[in-house]
């Protein structure tokens, strides 16, 4: 902020100089110091050229972002004097590819897709989490006895498959059987299938959904499935995770630290204020749907703002645990030492302790 | 701005002006004493409702620690969990028999759930809803501080329910205190809605709920559902009272409606309770007021006007009238006619109009009669200047004339009565008797127009030979005229006395000329008595009276003002000489001197001739005075 507040200065007074200069009498010159303390209180700061910061969504436009529409509508980036851009998401997009190859200045990700990709080497940091419990759910329909994942043997569950959120599944059903002590040899697993059919066909018995997605289509039908949360099952995830490069982090942590105000200010009124959320995710969703985008707001809710901390906030035993997890069941092959180097707490404190409580 | 509005202006403001202070303290009163009973009102449901929550809660603790003492837990449970293998038959007839005892619980509905965490990892071996079995809870604060001691945990969303979510949990422990499990129990917090929206009131909009630290809806508020932990409230109410506070302000609430508000934190359990009534509603009563409050200003204006208008208008209309008399006076009309009634100002103006306009058109009468007039005096006053001048050349032209006439005749007559008495002397003894005696008559006839001539001359220079006047005492001149008439007072015997007599302002000659002829006449006109003349003088009306007083023969009435008439004779040349000329100079000169002569009489005893001077020193009278 005070770096920022001293290139005002430089500006202003390179600006004001040849007023100076052009006038000799004390009067004038007095006139001239008059004139540079104007054009610091009121010259706007988009005369300065914004630093352009792209972020790479994990899914499709739609209520899972609406922090990030939410900080741009209401101009929080540009108060920040960034010109923010967003890449779309999908099946076949991976996120992380964005923002090692530079497309991308931060990505949205999934706390397991910062671990496989940290152990491969790839140098990116979680500097803040977006859905600070996991979204991942496991369905089975009301009346089929599957209530438990102990009932899951001998049924069949489609939560294979590759990409980004498909993967998340796999790895939240595996880690679950783990921790539970299951043998998944019994259960039958299938493809992931975006549109539940087999699901509802009764070819499939479980299935994996976001509770901010699929679980709203579905709750849509008027289902009332079983749900299952791997949370209860000593399975903590976070969802979405706010991701940057280490190169991002030691270059320009001070783009770093305005981008990451600004969209936890937008997430921060998005909880505030869902009706405003809903108008500004209509501006960029995909699915043109009010109800859908509403349920979604109303779902993510919780997972944002847990009442726990604040918004975006991390703790290290948290990580602790995912790490262990993924190494319990083999989805990391060896620990990664310390675990710490997968995410920062530098920037949400360093807010945290200016700006209080979001 | 004309006299109406101003009248009307100024009994709306005579009456507007208490009518809004009264109004405003009325309002103000009001409005002062029902916030402070709305204040009082909603702190005192918040005082209420927090008791009402806190004794909830304790209740259902104390239903739950009640549960966690009892023999069965204390005594045949440690038994049960040592043997726990979920699916076997002892967990069956466990999972019986604990239910038999929390069941009576559930059947009141005080609790949705109960669940028994192993101590060892969290995990729910034994719940009523056999689904809860399995997960671990060790992550809750629930399960982390319900081994310790029994504790709620603050209602959070619970992802597998997908609502939120009130635990409560107190330790199991065998009757030798050892810790084997947590007992929680999952409140209905449907109940604690309810308990929110209990009223003592029959306010439409009052509405309690609870807000978390986090400003998340705890319970559903009056105007809103699935608000619980699924949305946030960052009213000004709530902002305060999330900073530990107990207050009460004004702010709009989770609907953007204005509210009063009274926020209480409740420190044990970090929530904040809300109680919020609509503005609206509060203010019903005031809004009342208000509205009878403008509908009596309204009335008292109107009155206010419509007197200020009929007022204004009984003096416009009179003052009206005046304004349109005025100008039919201005345009010379001045028959004019005003209505005067009444005892006010403007009537006593209307009067005192109507009388100058009424005066003035007498005086523009008389004023035309008097301008006649004087047309007329001057008129004749020029014909009289005319006639007066006439009158003054005509005698001036009879002066000229009797003087050069006296003057010239003299001549002719010397040389008559020198040559007749030149015949006498050289033929008179040539001369018979009668020859003689023709001679004589000649020589006397000439003698007394001699005499007459000469008095002529005397009486006319009267006028054209005055000379100016000086201040003398009239005893010198008295003197002077009794010395020029010594002969005759001697012959005579005459007796002259005087009084006192003053100094005056005259000609002196001529002055000397009147005493001369007014005695000399007491002295002539006289019978056998020896003649007493008496001169005195007495001061009156700023003028001096000379009195010539005698004892002779005295003048008739009859001739009054004849005797003043030169050469009038009352008697024969025989009788007594003269020429008859004395009396009419003795007038031509007092008149001179601007003073009148006259006499009293009574015949044969004696005569007082009066004559008057003026006293004060004074220029020489014009002689056309004189004249007059």
């Amino acid at each position: 902020m005070n770096g920022r507040k001293n290139q005002w200065f430089k500006k202003s007074f390179i600006i004001s100089c040849p007023v100076i200069m052009a006038r000799t009498r004390v009067g004038d010159i007095f006139f001239s110091f008059l004139c540079i303390l104007c054009l610091q209180g009121f010259w706007p700061e988009k005369i300065c050229a914004a630093d352009p910061v792209t972020v790479q969504l994990k899914w499709v436009h739609q209520a899972q972002f609406a922090g990030f529409y939410m900080a741009q509508e209401e101009g929080f980036y540009q108060d920040e004097n960034l010109d923010v851009s967003f890449l779309e998401g999908g099946k076949d997009v991976f996120p992380v590819t964005s923002i090692v190859e530079g497309k991308a200045g931060f990505s949205v990700m999934s706390p397991d897709d910062i671990f496989i990709n940290r152990l491969r080497g790839v140098p990116i940091k979680a500097i803040a989490a977006i859905y600070r419990k996991s979204a991942v759910v496991f369905l089975s329909m009301p009346g089929s006895g599957i209530r438990r994942p102990h009932d899951f043997p001998g049924k069949t569950i489609a939560a294979a498959g590759e990409g980004a959120g498909v993967q998340d599944f796999f790895i939240q059903y595996s880690a679950m059987m783990h921790q539970l002590g299951i043998d998944t040899a019994s259960i039958h697993l299938v493809p992931f299938s975006m549109d539940f059919s087999d699901f509802y066909a009764g070819k499939v018995d479980i299935i994996p959904v976001y509770v901010t997605a699929g679980l709203i289509k579905i709750q849509q039908k008027g289902l009332r499935p079983n749900i299952i949360w791997p949370g209860d099952y000593r399975v903590r995830f976070y969802s979405d995770t706010l991701v940057t490069t280490d190169a991002m982090i030691a270059t320009h942590p001070d783009v770093v630290t305005r981008f990451l105000r600004a969209t936890l200010r937008g997430w921060t009124r998005v909880i505030q204020q869902s009706e405003k959320a809903l108008e500004v995710t209509m501006k960029y969703a995909r699915i043109k749907d009010k109800t859908l985008q509403m349920a979604m707001l109303n779902a993510q809710a919780p997972l944002v703002h847990t009442g726990d901390e604040t918004i975006g906030w991390m703790r290290p035993e948290e990580w602790t645990q995912m790490h262990n997890i993924l190494l319990e069941q083999k989805l990391l092959p060896v620990p990664l030492s310390p675990v710490s180097q997968l995410y920062t707490l530098d920037f949400i404190k360093a807010l945290r302790q200016v700006g209080g409580k979001n | 701005m004309t006299l109406r509005y101003k009248f009307i202006s100024l009994f709306l403001l005579l009456t507007i002006t208490p009518v809004v202070i009264v109004g405003y303290l009325a309002y103000e009163n009001g409005r002062k004493t029902i916030e402070q009973s709305t204040f009082n009102h909603l702190s005192a449901t918040n005082i209420h409702k927090t008791v009402l929550f806190e004794n909830w809660l304790k209740d259902k603790m104390d239903s739950l620690e009640l549960l966690a003492s009892c023999p069965f837990f204390t005594e045949r449970f440690p038994a049960m969990l040592e043997a726990h293998v979920e699916g076997s038959v002892e967990h069956e007839k466990a999972h019986r028999q604990v239910n038999e005892h929390w069941q009576p619980l559930l059947n009141r509905k005080m609790f949705l759930n109960f669940m028994i965490l192993r101590a060892r990892d969290g995990m729910v071996v034994i719940s009523n809803d056999p689904w809860n079995q399995g997960k671990f809870m060790d992550y809750q604060p629930f399960f982390q501080r319900g081994k310790e001691v029994s504790f709620t945990q603050e209602i959070y969303y619970d992802l597998s329910l997908q609502e939120p979510v009130l635990m409560m949990a107190t330790p199991l422990k065998d009757i030798h205190g050892n810790l084997l499990a947590v007992l929680a129990g999952q409140i209905n917090l449907t109940l604690l809605s309810q308990l929110m929206e209990m009223r003592n009131t029959l306010s439409a909009t009052e509405d309690s709920y609870l807000v978390n630290s986090s400003n998340f809806f705890i319970t559903e508020p009056r105007f809103g559902t699935g608000h619980a932990l699924k949305k946030t409230v960052h009213s000004q109410g709530v902002t305060k009272g999330l900073t530990h506070k107990a207050g009460i302000d004004f702010y709009e609430d989770y609907r953007n409606i204005p509210v009063i508000g009274a926020y209480t934190w409740i420190e044990r359990w970090n929530l904040c309770l809300m109680t919020e009534v609509n503005q609206s509603e509060a203010y019903a009563p005031i809004l009342k007021l208000q509205r009878t409050i403008l509908f009596i200003g309204g009335v008292v204006a109107m009155l206010a006007a419509l007197l200020g208008w009929l007022f204004s208008g009984t003096m416009t209309r009179s003052l009206g009238r005046l304004v349109v008399a005025t100008r039919e006076i201005t345009r010379g009309h001045l028959d004019i006619h005003l209505e005067t009634t009444g005892n006010d100002e403007i009537a006593t103006l209307a009067r005192a109009f109507s009388e100058m306009s009424t005066r003035l058109k007498k005086t523009l009468v008389s004023r035309d009669a008097l301008s006649l007039e004087v047309k007329q005096r001057e008129k004749t006053e020029k014909e009289l200047h005319r006639a007066l001048s006439a009158l003054k050349r005509s005698n001036e032209d009879l002066q000229q004339f009797a003087y050069v006439a006296s003057h010239d005749l003299q001549e002719p007559l010397r040389m008559v009565s020198s040559y007749t008495q030149l015949l006498e002397k050289k033929y008179g003894d040539k001369l018979d008797e009668k020859g003689k005696k023709f001679i004589y008559f000649a020589v006397d006839g000439a003698t007394r127009m001699q005499k007459l001539i000469q008095d002529l001359l005397e009486y006319s220079r009267v006028k054209t030979h005055g000379v100016q006047f000086e201040s003398l005492a009239a005893d010198q001149m008295l003197d002077a005229a009794l010395i020029n008439l010594g002969a005759a007072i001697e012959e005579a015997g005459a007796v002259v006395t005087r009084g006192p007599l003053p100094v005056i302002n005259v000609d002196r000659t001529q002055i000397v000329q009147v005493f001369q002829n007014l005695i000399g006449n007491a002295i002539k006109f006289r019978k056998d008595r020896t003649p007493e003349v008496h001169i005195s003088a007495t001061h009156k009306d700023s003028s001096w009276l000379f009195s010539v007083k005698d004892n002779g023969i005295g003048i008739s009435e009859a001739y009054k003002e004849k005797i003043f008439i030169i050469f009038q004779r009352l008697h024969t040349r025989d009788e007594y000489p003269g020429t008859g000329i004395g009396l009419a100079m003795c007038r031509q000169i007092v008149n001179r001197h601007g003073g009148t002569l006259w006499f009293e009489s009574t015949p044969g005893r004696g005569t007082t001739f009066f004559f008057t001077l003026p006293d004060k020193p004074r220029d020489r009278i014009d002689d056309e005075q004189c004249e007059t």
